[in-house]
């Protein structure tokens, strides 16, 4: 076999080290790096930087707890409901597609096929579990309400109660509509106020109707309430108890119909 | 939108999608450079991944298939945000000769080592991340995400001979990087004796 010169093994001594080439080639570059001092020395070089590589893996993070169970969650919702944290209006639609038709089918087993609370638990569960799940963080409600009012279609007004303090807000889509998120700690646990320019009534999924005609229900293990007050429509997803966010909810439902129609 | 009418729920996706998530985090992490954007580029690629895995025919193709999701999912975001890449044309993927560098000095003192095995790392993570992206991905998907070859030219759609090139040429960015740096810290002074070989890493 014929020897390789310098210029035709160099190119080949990365594949050659990471046992990448076919046995011929192998054996050939082998036999060139051992009479070629430059080539040893390059590959003392690479070697040098392979060990660093190395160490950088040992340094670079694993997937974390978080992200392993929302990963896996994906498979295992696909069937009933929207990964909500879609970034691109193609996919959030798309998703939102086969999102509602299956809700349907695992919620009301009929043919019905309706918006559903689902896609805001589910917001709701995604949401928390990023590292900072608002994009803007603030405690005052007219801070919140201006930065809202210049990044929507629509100005919405929000909810101040007593029990209640405001994190923060952030923008997101349900339905491939905009939304406003609201981020409160409500009786110490994370209460998620989604406000959009659509009515709540379209959606499905709620089994009581409460005071100041806030609708209530459970999915997925959190209740949801939702109302309509100000051209808006209000949904709630909590961590807390059914009367727990009952209580916010039917206080800021009444604070937002009065302070707007007064 | 079309969504394919043949779409099955993601059968296989929850059991198999877990044992790539380490590689796949890694990855995303150096790519992006922080963990925030990291989980998002890999759910990203997990929902893309989920919703056409009926479409992954041979499963022993997995890793290659998900690090090509990886690099579409990265390189719609990188469009998104603005931040072009560097792509490199094909007709410039072809083996040729790098330069040369200096003789690589042992450095046997603990201490020494230690410090200047830091200032390597260092050096070698800043001329990873100032390759021309398809070399950097080329490179990022062999590293940390544990691909072959042949799996990185599944990943990035290229021929393995490509891959050859890119890789050969990342590899001889770090080195040069590495040779630079051993220069100006006046560590590369004395021509030493190679003649036990190069270390097949
Ligand atoms: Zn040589």
């Amino acid at each position: 076999m014929r020897k390789l010169t310098c210029a035709e093994a160099e190119p080949l001594l990365e594949a050659f080290q990471a046992n990448e080439l076919d046995g011929v080639t192998s054996l050939a570059v082998q036999e060139h790096v051992e009479e070629c001092r430059l080539c040893q020395n390059l590959m003392r070089w690479n070697a040098e930087a392979d060990a660093s590589l190395r160490r950088l893996i040992a340094a670079t993070p694993a997937a974390s707890s978080t992200l392993r169970e929302r990963v896996v969650a994906i498979g295992r919702n696909e069937r009933h409901f929207i990964p909500a944290t879609f970034r691109h209006r193609a996919l959030a639609l798309a998703a939102a597609i086969i999102g509602l038709l299956a809700v349907a089918t695992i919620w009301h087993s009929r043919t019905s096929r309706a918006p559903d609370a689902m896609a805001f638990v589910q917001n709701h569960i995604q949401t928390l579990a990023k590292a900072e799940p608002v994009e803007f963080r603030t405690s005052d409600p007219a801070e919140a309400e201006e930065w809202l009012r210049t990044r929507l279609p629509f100005a919405p007004a929000v909810p101040r109660t007593d029990g209640s303090r405001l994190v923060g807000a952030r923008l997101c889509q349900i339905d491939n509509r905009p939304v406003a998120f609201l981020l409160y700690e409500h009786d110490g646990k994370p209460l998620s106020c989604f406000v959009s320019a659509d009515s709540q009534r379209r959606l499905r999924g709620f089994d009581a109707t409460a005071a100041n005609r806030v609708r209530l229900g459970t999915c997925e293990g959190k209740n949801v309430a939702a109302w309509d007050a100000d051209h808006s429509g209000y949904v709630v997803v909590g961590d807390g108890s059914r009367a727990s966010l009952l209580a916010f909810a039917s206080q800021s439902a009444a604070q937002i119909r009065d302070g707007r129609e007064n | 939108m079309p969504w394919p009418s043949h779409h099955q729920p993601a059968g296989g996706y929850s059991e198999r999608i877990e044992r790539y998530l380490d590689p796949l985090h890694r990855t995303a992490f150096r790519l992006t450079g922080n963990r925030a954007d990291a989980e998002d580029l890999v759910q990203e690629t997990c929902v893309r991944a989920c919703r056409s895995w009926t479409q992954l025919r041979d499963p022993a193709g997995a890793r290659g298939w998900l690090f090509q999701i990886l690099r579409s999912a990265w390189l719609d975001q990188l469009r998104k945000t603005a931040r072009r890449p560097h792509l490199v044309p094909m007709e410039q993927d072809t083996l040729h000769p790098s330069a040369e560098c200096p003789p690589l000095p042992n450095v046997t003192v603990a201490s020494e080592r230690r410090k200047l095995e830091q200032a390597f790392d260092e050096e070698v993570l800043a001329a990873m991340n100032d390759l021309p992206e398809e070399e950097r991905l080329a490179l990022m998907f062999q590293v940390f995400g544990d691909l072959s070859y042949r799996e990185i030219s599944e990943a990035l759609g290229c021929p393995l001979g490509t891959v050859m090139s890119r890789l050969h040429r990342a590899k001889a960015a770090l080195r040069s990087s590495l040779s630079d740096y051993a220069t100006r810290q006046g560590i590369v002074r004395r021509i030493e004796n190679t003649e036990e070989g190069g270390s097949y890493a």
